[in-house]
């Protein structure tokens, strides 16, 4: 590939992938199909890594302009759950917070069906020491959608698992409204040591 | 591997636009990261960002912004570009800003980009941003809003995340 | 070239800072993860700041955006502080075994310019107090990084189990 630049004398380096070991790996990859499903899973998760970063696109078949995107880790859906969240709507900025919640929050938002066609929520959660069995387990995401209209969303959530006591090994994610996630939502799952 | 370095490039003269093309497409995201400033003889500019050579009102964006007294939260709808705050000469080689370019070679979907901004001087941003088009991103073009060019030692580094 | 951990210290007892010596200048851009905790009393939260090659003078800014679960706000420390103020994270309050979650992004940290952080941050607690942070840096010297130290903006302590981790990417 090029890059290219207005100006000469500038340095440029183009590389391609190197050999040396890799501390950010790719364990889990789903892209679903046609139909939609209700939830993505990721079952036992390798326990090698230190921390994990789920990125993903997603939209939600809800008949509304936008969901939330839970995630609930080992299956417990008892009230062991907190939920923050930062954002602004591109008019105002909020804070709000639930506890003693069954769910955490994967991503803020995502589209919904009314959303302009083709358009994905997006989302970078982070879930670190998730192996730990002496800590509980804190979630930070970076999340967004924009549609070109006067519904968006951009912001900043965490999440509290209250088991200190058990590694995470699963998770499942799927949207606040329970409908299910469409065609072409796409998440990966990536181990960092 | 899931990081691997596409092209940086280090400016050793002023310049006015840099543009990423021929992006290969076999990764899952991309991260660009921008570290420097514009040269303008003032505090801020603007870093703009095009697609493929896409000059339509095909851009929009929503941002969560605080400058240090105030939190507020803007967008833009139908624009010719996306767009962060980077600092200008007053400010000095002071921005930081990483964009996520989610699923930019995806055919079935429009493209996001999550990013954020950071200039300790005057702002810091996360913005979301949509380009209404279901083309694959083969090239990325960046230049300043009203300043001259991108300042002598700025960097621009791009990464496929698989 | 991919992303590498360079270290990682985890706490088995108290400690009033972190730091990370000696660092690579081989790579392009640092990360630093964070899991961390203080016993700073009777707060919920604690700030937690940044220095570099063991400078303290008056070379850091910082301004952010936060919420605390029930309203939102903006503040800064202008140019001429003494610190890096970059995270928001648990203090000893918070929900027991419950701990902060940052990570810290450093661009062209070898290089002969000023050095730009860009920093988001959220603490945790089952209660309506918890933070979000998103958070600009700057320490305005020019040698390349290679030390960063990590502290208590208000002298509490880390906590055992708290843990921090230095990535290059190349």
């Amino acid at each position: 590939m090029s890059i290219k630049s207005m100006s000469s004398g500038n340095r440029s380096i183009s590389m391609l992938a190197g050999q040396t070991p890799e501390h950010h790996v790719l364990i889990g990859d789903v892209t679903v199909g046609a139909g939609g499903t209700a939830s993505i899973t990721f079952s036992n998760i390798d326990q090698s890594y230190q921390h994990l970063q789920i990125r993903g696109i997603a939209r939600s078949s809800v008949s509304a302009e936008s969901d939330a995107f839970r995630i609930r880790l080992n299956g417990d859906a008892g009230n062991n759950y907190a939920r923050h969240i930062l954002y602004g709507n591109g008019a105002s900025v909020y804070s709000m917070a639930a506890s003693s919640a069954n769910l955490g929050t994967a991503s803020g938002a995502v589209t919904g069906s009314t959303a302009t066609a083709n358009t994905f929520g997006v989302f970078i959660l982070d879930i670190l020491d998730y192996s730990s069995t002496a800590k509980n387990k804190t979630l930070r995401s970076i999340y967004g959608f924009d549609y070109n209209s006067t519904v968006s969303e951009i912001g900043l959530t965490s999440s509290l698992w209250m088991n200190s006591s058990t590694a995470v090994t699963s998770m499942n994610l799927f949207t606040g409204s329970s409908s299910n996630i469409v065609q072409f939502s796409t998440i990966q799952l990536y181990g960092v040591k | 591997m899931a990081y691997t370095l596409i092209a940086s490039q280090t400016l050793l003269n002023p310049t006015a636009t840099v543009t990423f093309s021929g992006i290969p497409q076999g990764f899952k995201d991309l991260m660009l990261e921008f570290n420097g400033g514009i040269v303008k003889a003032a505090n801020i500019d603007s870093l703009l960002v095009q697609f493929n050579n896409d000059t339509g009102s095909n851009y929009s964006y929503t941002d969560l912004s605080g400058n240090g007294t105030t939190a507020s939260s803007t967008r833009q709808s139908s624009a010719t570009y996306f767009w962060c705050d980077v600092a200008a000469t007053n400010l000095g080689l002071s921005s930081v800003s990483t964009f996520n370019v989610m699923s930019y070679a995806n055919t079935n979907v429009y493209k996001t980009t999550l990013y954020r901004e950071a200039t300790a001087g005057n702002d810091t941003e996360a913005r979301v941003s949509l380009w209404r088009s279901t083309t694959a991103i083969t090239s990325i073009k960046l230049f300043p809003y009203t300043g001259s060019g991108f300042a002598t030692g700025s960097t621009f580094k791009l990464w496929g995340v698989f | 070239m991919p992303m590498t951990l360079i270290s990682r210290q985890t706490l088995t007892g108290t400690a009033a800072s972190v730091t990370f010596n000696n660092i690579p200048q081989t790579f392009q851009t640092l990360k630093l993860v964070v899991s961390s905790r203080t016993d700073r009393a009777s707060q919920p939260s604690s700030d937690i700041i940044i220095r570099f090659n063991t400078d303290s003078s008056s070379s850091y800014s910082f301004r952010r955006i936060y919420g605390n679960g029930a309203s939102t706000a903006s503040d800064n420390l202008g140019a001429g502080a003494n610190n890096g103020l970059v995270i928001l994270t648990c203090g000893a309050s918070a929900t027991t075994s419950t701990f902060g979650n940052a990570e810290v992004t450093i661009p062209n940290y070898f290089g002969s310019f000023n050095k730009a952080i860009s920093t988001d941050s959220v603490s945790e607690n089952n209660a309506t107090t918890a933070f979000q942070s998103l958070n600009a840096a700057l320490w305005a010297l020019t040698p390349a990084i290679s030390s960063i130290a990590l502290s208590d903006y208000n002298s509490a302590n880390f906590v055992s189990g708290s843990t921090f981790s230095l990535y290059g990417i190349s």
